[in-house]
């Protein structure tokens, strides 16, 4: 079984004046792989998240895109026009806070058309119906869509930005600390929520989060970084239960048990 | 035909944080698994059973050495390749069952179950009946289908996470002490189980201390007495 390589990653390097944010990535990912990246703050995991999303241009290095439609593209050097069409089009960020990715003066069903219209979907009842379905894939009610997102709670919020970003079918998703503002309540539903769109619409994820319960249910493989770099990478639960370098050790055994 | 591989397989632990002591377990593992054998670990507590299981499933990383798994005229090794070849190898080939149930909380029992069958993509309206079935074999009460296993007894939760992988259509099984907790009734309701399996030529690796169990179900032991390094 071939499985298609969707983005590859060489020497990735982004520094802040002197001060390093990270330092020569690499790493490749496959169609419907969710990748997490775990380390503690500082580490610089959402430095690369943002490179890798093109939130912010590395200082250095390389970030090879496949594109739906076959063939390679070097992300990096592609025109700011076509850099950003890519990214509403084939991309979807999912920000830890929703209303960093929600317009909370819009309703929620504005917020999913508001994707969708970047994508040149212009039909109304096309737009309501995708809307609504999206609502009830991540389990919200859908005779809510004309409500305004300021009057949800903060799980209903997370559910409708992530609605609206899988509503456009993207090729790859980022997320930064999908439950990271969430109750325990909330989280465990939410990532069972994510855990099972994944495996029906097989869509490909990068994850950052420093919460390692998080990258065990819901990773294929793992970066952990600290200080920059990655200091070991590999299959999630691999990395996890039996971790080769001395730092992913510390991590692992730093764990409060309930 | 073999279907599992282990070449010049070692396993130390090194551990950093703690003075960087190194725990040589396994040493120089050499040997072939046929299909639809059906092998018993042993050797003491400590010894690494478990750690030989964790390693035939990538769960755990030798130190060097190849395990070779052969899908048909595929052969992959474990040791070195990527990390969606192992998911894919876990989601269609290979199941392992630990000795505690791991899974997301608030999570009704049903769908846990229901969750092997969807991934192999084999989940079709006939599934729900026979997921029913095999957990009212498994004595898990019809009350208790849609509630999480998390608040369910030690037995309970070892029989759903035998159904977990049971309901799956793998040729590799790996079992780390499947019916320990288990009282005699359901012993036996296992054991059955897994006979079944062993008659549709499913190859299983199974740790297991009761001698009886072992020799109702097993055709051959492996002892990793042999593999104990020379400096232990």
């Amino acid at each position: 079984m071939n499985i298609k390589k969707i983005m590859h990653v060489e020497n990735l390097t982004h520094f802040y004046g002197s001060q390093i944010g990270c330092e020569d990535i690499n790493f490749d990912l496959y169609k419907g792989e969710i990748l997490g990246i775990v380390g503690e703050s500082g580490s610089g995991k959402s430095t690369l998240l943002k490179c890798l999303s093109g939130e912010i241009y590395p200082s250095s290095g390389k970030i090879n895109i496949s594109l739906e439609q076959g063939g390679v593209k070097d992300f990096l050097s592609l025109p700011e026009q076509e850099k950003r069409q890519l990214m509403r089009s084939m991309w979807g960020i999912v920000h830890q806070n929703p209303r960093d990715g929600l317009n909370l003066r819009i309703s929620a069903g504005g917020n999913i058309a508001e994707r969708l219209l970047n994508v040149s979907e212009k039909n109304y009842s096309h737009l309501r119906n995708t809307g609504k379905y999206w609502m009830e894939k991540t389990e919200m009610d859908s005779d809510r869509i004309d409500e305004f997102p300021i009057g949800f709670s903060g799980g209903m919020q997370q559910r409708l930005q992530i609605s609206k970003i899988l509503s456009s079918n993207p090729q790859i998703v980022f997320m930064d600390e999908p439950t990271g503002g969430l109750d325990v309540s909330v989280q465990a539903k939410i990532l069972d929520t994510i855990k099972s769109i994944v495996r029906d619409i097989n869509v490909t994820m990068i994850i950052v989060t420093h919460d390692l319960a998080v990258v065990r249910f819901l990773t294929d493989k793992l970066l952990v970084m600290k200080d920059g770099i990655v200091v070991e990478t590999g299959l999630t639960d691999r990395v996890l239960d039996d971790p080769q370098h001395s730092y992913t050790q510390l991590l692992t055994s730093s764990i409060l048990q309930v | 035909m073999k279907i599992i591989e282990l070449k010049n397989v070692n396993k130390k632990f090194i551990l950093h944080n703690q003075k960087g002591t190194v725990l040589n377990v396994l040493n120089n593992i050499n040997l072939e698994i046929k299909t639809g054998e059906c092998i018993a670990l042993v050797g003491k507590s400590g010894i690494g059973k478990s750690t030989f299981l964790k390693m035939l499933y990538g769960n755990y990383l030798p130190s060097s050495g190849e395990i070779n798994i052969y899908n048909n005229n595929n052969k992959i090794n474990i040791v070195n390749s990527l990390e969606h070849q192992i998911i894919n190898l876990r989601k269609y080939f290979i199941g392992y069952v630990s000795q505690f149930l791991r899974v997301l909380p608030r999570v009704p029992t049903i769908e846990i179950v229901s969750d092997t069958l969807k991934q192999q993509s084999l989940f079709d309206e006939h599934s729900l009946i026979k997921i029913k079935k095999l957990l009212s074999e498994l004595n898990i009460q019809e009350s208790m289908w849609n509630l999480s296993p998390l608040t369910f007894s030690g037995g309970e939760q070892q029989r759903v996470n035998l159904a977990k992988t049971l309901i799956g259509n793998y040729s590799i099984l790996l079992l780390d002490e499947p019916t320990a907790s288990l009282d005699d009734i359901n012993k036996s309701i296992v054991i059955d189980m897994i006979k079944s399996k062993l008659k549709k030529n499913v190859t299983i690796i199974v740790i297991v201390h009761d001698n009886k169990i072992r020799n109702e179900i097993c055709t051959r032991e492996i002892n990793l007495e042999k593999y104990i390094p020379n400096d232990n």
